[in-house]
């Protein structure tokens, strides 16, 4: 489909979604760099006292000069003739100016042999694609546009049903068009992206303001002017707006944009993880004492998430920054978890409560037998220890598996032990040990070092083996 | 105030100073008023056991001496000079303050009894030559931005009321404009005594001292608009004619006077590791030498304001004659004493043991030549408390004892050995690592180690043996050298109790005089030549390396553009030290990482942040109702500071019913300050050793107050 906004969009057959025949998850993970959280509002409706009217316009000024138009074209061939056709069009939000990278949605460009943008200054040029991602309907391209700003993101964990919204966008092929709304909800699931692909980041934003065929790609902005969704969809039998509108969250953008920037496309992962919907007044939510959540079914065998210490039985309630409601939600965690970098699990494990690092692995690796997803360091393998919520037990690097030969082995350090205390900065998990010993002066470490309810104190060298995560 | 007669049009500049200063402002002593005024003396209780208190704060109160201030034996001006060698800026601790008087605030008179370590005073200065500093707040600019779009530079005025007429003003923006109009054309308006320099210089990369005195908040527009006075020196040349300074030979003579013999300098702490490298220790060198490296951390860390504490490592093996495999009799691996990080490293020895890889012909080694090699070689100072941390498991050869000659290389005994250990003033631990192969060589081995460890008559030697089969005893025994040492050696001299260190020295002279002169410099010309070097190395990035010594002045400023009220020109930041941020650090982190499972693992967030505090031995009880700031959440110099929190306004119940997304909102703010915390944190350039040698714990760096939770 090209061009216009996704309509007729039906939210049936959810299905749970597998990967390599686990439950694989991830967290809408933006960095704090990314994400403006801290800025203040605006306390009243904004005045004018020149000309003694209630606007907005001041807020949104600099959100839409980082608004760009796009246009499709299909190149066709008459006889001997190569002609080009308009096919579509639709919005582009600019996420780096100086780059000239574009978010736009992938349907907007999905088809299309040409893709031009245009400025609110008006003038053309013509934009390459630099990657896409069908799971959550976003792609981004490349032009050098002058006269643009880059859009400042807000945080769309941040937004509340209630919140005052703008869309911006060219409609219909007008000129560029605002229109007015609150969030209706968020966190709204239910809706199947009708890419091909058979998975989509199920969380959308959801809107009454007006949001037509065209506008599709283009932001949601809230009354600080900050980008928290971009439109993608609404549901409508007639291609009309009904103030059924829908985006995808701005943590879910940033976190695709991310990914397409720097490695043109999204790099799923392996967790390893079997789960189904906790079930409410199940005697295992009575034990965990939550009512909602994720029941561990099983574990694949050398798995991230068997290094990490998940169990079947444990009942997942949180991973990264996502509340873990059901499944939908675990879904949502995996497509946009990144492989090579630590996430929080947080689980119900009878009556404790537990919180346990996952470092997921690139899908590719899926199936394969590997215990290399800790942290590598002294030539050992770290991970974090279990840190129970409920105050039992140390918080310390664990020693997961050493490497023959490797410092940490000819230094007396032995598996199980858990090392609480680095050139006296206490260590609290396997990426805190990584910055000491990664800012040791000469490269010398004192562990403190917990062994069998017993203490010892060893001096290690990070000269012999590099940090890396595998 | 009258301000005619020294009314001077031109404006002279500093390029690197970070701001011009009028000629009023160098020759006047009326632009002082306000700041003399500001050296109130109510809200500060002082007692005799230790530096006085602010009580908003719960802090020591300080002073920032003066450019060129003396310290006195006694507050009195015919006291002798105990050092004019006060580095301006340099905060110092203030232990009593006598007979105040700031009725007449041109020329205060009184006392402050000060020192640099909030252990014990050094001397007196006077009222005048000092600048209480309560607040330890500092200003920075900001970025000037660039081309058409930079903001105006900071005017400095006299007096605030003159400051806040002009930002109150209906006109402001005209009239601001005005102002800087007639300083750039090079006119003096009314009240202004400086502008910022229009070269910019980043506080994180070139470090400088804008100390606030005191702040009062503007509220006519909003609650971040600030009047801060601040202190400063700017550029002159008074050390020509420098009253009070070394460089004046009336003052050399009477800092010659001090000649009461106390110590009035910071201690100088040498400890000397003296270890046995024999191939017998090959079985546990590896937890002796950790265990050493974890016990000179602490070590280090026992030093208070600008004590020094330094290392050394001596080895020993045994008679060459014999076994030439062993490489060494006794080997200084450092003959400079070192930090602790360097004795670190000597300690890993590249990883490879320091142990002999061959064993002696006989269980006793070599000893003596280890002790004595440490006693000979150098030590940081004639005055530095001195010690050396004897490990070994066997025995000593003495000279003669065996039917085929002695294999002592010194020829010394025990007995003998003690009285060179007091001639040197060398205070000895002992520790026999009593390995069961060698019990028969134990008591021979315990009677010298014991004989070496009596530093002190009629007491306890301080000789330990733990059994070597015993990992963890050896590094536990190992681990009480910081106690052994603070409470034998160290507390004792800081309370000036000499005759204690006499006892076990044996020595007429224990002094600790750096303050007096520099170390090393033997006479008054030295002496003047080291303090011009250790002051400009105090303000060096202040003023630009070469910069002549300069004078100092007090002013009023607005922390906002004064031509445009929404862009902020000076940012207020507060000199911490590294054990303070690590302390706000970590509560920080306890903050966030309660709230991120209040979220994502739904649990209870007034239990976590009680379960966290304790399994991060945080040290903290806190009640669910009060608020954090009330509960001093954070200590309570920040809880002084001229910023509001949102979080710490809130008590632990009311974060609860905050909904999901105000949740998040404040869970995401306290990342984002836990990471610039700890990035601050591992940015060695950030952080400014005020004294050569401090320990790292006491550097300093100028906090944003915008990254407090």
């Amino acid at each position: 489909m090209m061009g216009g906004i996704r309509e007729g969009v039906v939210a049936l057959q959810i299905k749970v979604l597998l990967a390599s025949a686990s439950l694989i998850l991830a967290a809408p993970i933006t960095s704090a760099q990314v994400l403006e959280t801290d800025r203040s509002g605006v306390y009243s409706v904004p005045f004018d006292e020149i000309r003694g009217v209630h606007t907005y316009a001041e807020m949104v000024r600099s959100a839409r000069r980082s608004v760009v138009r796009i246009n499709t074209l299909r190149a066709s061939e008459s006889g001997s003739e190569r002609r080009s056709a308009s096919v579509g069009n639709g919005t582009g939000i600019v996420v780096d100016a100086p780059a000239g990278l574009i978010l736009t949605n992938h349907h907007v460009i999905e088809n299309a042999d040409f893709i031009f943008i245009e400025s609110l200054e008006g003038g053309q040029i013509e934009a390459r694609l630099l990657g896409f991602d069908t799971a959550t309907d976003l792609a981004l391209i490349q032009a050098d546009l002058p006269g643009v700003e880059t859009a400042t993101f807000g945080d769309s964990a941040l937004v509340e049903t209630g919140d005052l919204v703008f869309a911006i966008g060219y409609p219909r092929g007008l000129d560029q068009t605002l229109s007015m709304g609150v969030v209706s909800g968020a966190g709204r699931q239910g809706f199947r992206n009708t890419s091909t692909d058979n998975i989509g980041v199920d969380d959308f934003l959801q809107t009454d303001a007006a949001i037509n065929p065209g506008n599709s790609g283009g932001p949601l902005v809230d009354s600080a002017g900050r980008v928290i969704g971009v439109n993608t969809f609404i549901i409508s039998a007639n291609r009309q707006s009904t103030g059924l509108s829908f985006a995808v969250p701005s943590r879910v953008a940033m976190t695709v944009v991310q990914q397409l920037r720097e490695h043109g496309r999204m790099r799923r992962t392996w967790l390893g993880i079997f789960g189904e919907n906790l079930e409410r007044n199940s005697q295992a939510a009575r034990n965990a004492g939550v009512d909602t959540g994720v029941k561990v079914t099983a574990i694949e065998p050398g798995s991230p998430a068997s290094v990490a210490g998940l169990l079947a039985g444990d009942i997942i309630v949180g991973a990264g920054t996502v509340r873990i409601d059901g499944l939908r939600d675990l879904f949502n965690f995996w497509l946009l978890a990144e492989p090579e970098r630590a996430y929080p699990i947080f689980i119900r494990r009878s009556t404790d409560a537990l919180r346990l690092s996952l470092f997921p692995v690139p899908i590719e690796q899926s199936g394969r037998a590997t215990a290399a997803s800790g942290l590598s360091l002294l030539g050992a393998q770290f991970a974090d220890t279990p840190v129970s919520l409920t105050g039992t037990g140390p918080r310390g690097a664990r020693v997961a598996a050493l490497e023959p030969g490797g410092s940490s082995t000819r230094r007396g350090l032995q598996i199980g032990d858990v090392v609480v205390e680095a050139n006296a900065s206490p260590v609290d998990s396997a990426e805190a040990l990584k910055s000491i010993a990664d800012r040791a002066e000469g490269g010398i470490l004192v562990l403190r070092v917990r062994r069998n309810g017993a203490e010892v104190v060893l001096l290690i060298s990070t000269a012999s083996a590099s940090a890396r995560r595998n | 105030m009258t301000h005619s007669a020294n009314r001077v049009v031109m404006f002279t500049c500093a390029s690197l100073i970070g701001f011009c200063v009028s000629a009023a402002a160098v020759a006047g002593q009326e632009l002082r008023d306000d700041a003399n005024r500001s050296n109130v003396a109510e809200g500060v209780t002082c007692d005799s056991d230790g530096p006085c208190i602010v009580e908003s704060t719960a802090q020591p109160l300080r002073v920032l001496p003066r450019s060129f201030s003396a310290i006195l034996a006694e507050p009195s001006e015919d006291a002798a000079i105990r050092t004019d060698s006060v580095r301006a800026f340099m905060p110092a601790y203030v232990f009593d303050r006598v007979d105040l008087d700031f009725s007449d605030p041109v020329n205060p008179t009184g006392w402050y009894h000060v020192g640099y370590s909030t252990r014990a005073p050094i001397g007196w200065m006077r009222a005048r030559d000092a600048v209480e500093w309560r607040t330890a707040l500092t200003l920075a600019y900001t970025h000037k931005g660039f081309g058409t779009n930079q903001r105006s530079p900071v005017v400095m005025f006299d007096d605030r009321e003159r400051l806040q007429s002009l930002v109150t003003s209906g006109d402001r923006n005209a009239q601001a404009q005005s102002l800087i109009s007639q300083i750039r054309q090079g006119e003096s308006p009314d009240g202004v005594i400086a502008r910022e320099s229009d070269q910019y210089l980043d506080i994180d990369e070139t470090f400088y001292l804008l100390p606030v005195i005191q702040w009062e908040r503007e509220e006519a527009f909003d609650e971040t608009s600030h009047y801060l006075q601040v202190y400063a020196a700017v550029p002159g040349d008074r050390s020509v004619d420098g009253e009070d300074t070394l460089l004046n030979p009336v003052t050399r003579a009477r800092g010659g006077n001090n000649s009461d013999g106390a110590p009035t300098g910071p201690l100088q702490v040498d400890v000397k590791f003296v270890l046995d490298m024999t191939g017998s220790m090959q079985p546990y060198i590896d937890e002796v030498t950790a265990g050493i490296a974890l016990a000179v951390q602490n070590i280090a860390e026992l030093a208070q304001g600008d004590e020094v504490v330094r290392f050394g490592l001596i080895g020993y093996r045994d008679n060459l004659g014999p076994t030439p495999e062993l490489e060494f009799t006794s080997r200084n691996f450092t003959p400079d004493l070192v930090s602790a990080g360097a004795l670190r490293d000597l300690l890993y020895n590249d990883g490879r043991p320091l142990a002999a890889q061959v064993t002696s012909d006989e269980w006793a080694e070599d000893v003596f030549s280890g002790v004595s090699e440490a006693i000979r070689t150098g030590w940081s100072s004639d005055n530095s408390v001195r010690l050396i941390v004897l490990l070994g498991d066997a025995s000593g050869h003495e000279p003669g004892i065996t039917s085929r000659g002695s294999k002592s290389t010194t020829n010394l005994d025990s007995a003998t050995l003690r009285e060179q250990l007091r001639a040197a003033n060398v205070y000895v631990v002992a520790m026999h690592l009593r390995d069961q192969a060698a019990e028969a060589d134990w008591p021979m081995a315990a009677q010298q180690f014991r004989a070496l460890a009596s530093n002190t008559s009629g007491e306890e030697a301080a000789y330990y043996a733990p059994l070597v089969s015993d990992t963890a005893s050896i590094q536990a025994t190992i681990a009480r050298l910081p106690d052994i040492i603070e409470g034998q050696m160290l507390a004792p001299a800081r309370e000036g109790d000499f005759d204690s260190l006499r006892d076990y020295s044996q020595s007429d002279e224990v002094t600790q005089t750096r303050l007096d002169l520099p170390p090393g410099a033997e006479t008054a010309e030295e002496g003047a030549a080291a303090v011009e070097r250790a002051l400009r190395a105090a303000l060096v990035d202040y003023l630009g390396d070469g910069a002549a010594p300069q004078k100092d002045f007090i002013a009023w400023v607005h922390d906002f553009d004064l031509a445009d009220p929404s862009r902020a020109a000076l940012e207020t930041r507060v000199i911490v030290n590294r054990d303070q941020l690590d302390t706000v650090l970590r509560r920080t982190q306890t903050l966030q990482e309660a709230l991120s499972n209040m979220i994502y693992a739904r649990m209870d967030f007034f239990e976590q942040l009680r379960v966290i505090a304790a399994q991060t031995s945080l040290g903290v009880e806190l009640n669910a109702d009060d608020t954090l700031a009330d509960q001093e959440f954070l200590p309570r110099w920040v809880d002084a500071l001229p910023y509001r929190s949102r979080v710490l306004g809130m008590s632990p119940s009311m974060f609860a019913n905050l909904s999901q997304s105000q949740q998040v909102q404040f869970e995401r703010t306290l990342e984002a300050k836990v990471a610039a915390l700890e990035e601050i944190t591992a940015n060695t350039d950030v952080w400014i050793e005020l004294e050569e040698g401090d320990p790292e714990s006491l550097n300093i760096t100028a906090l944003p107050l915008a990254l407090l939770p």
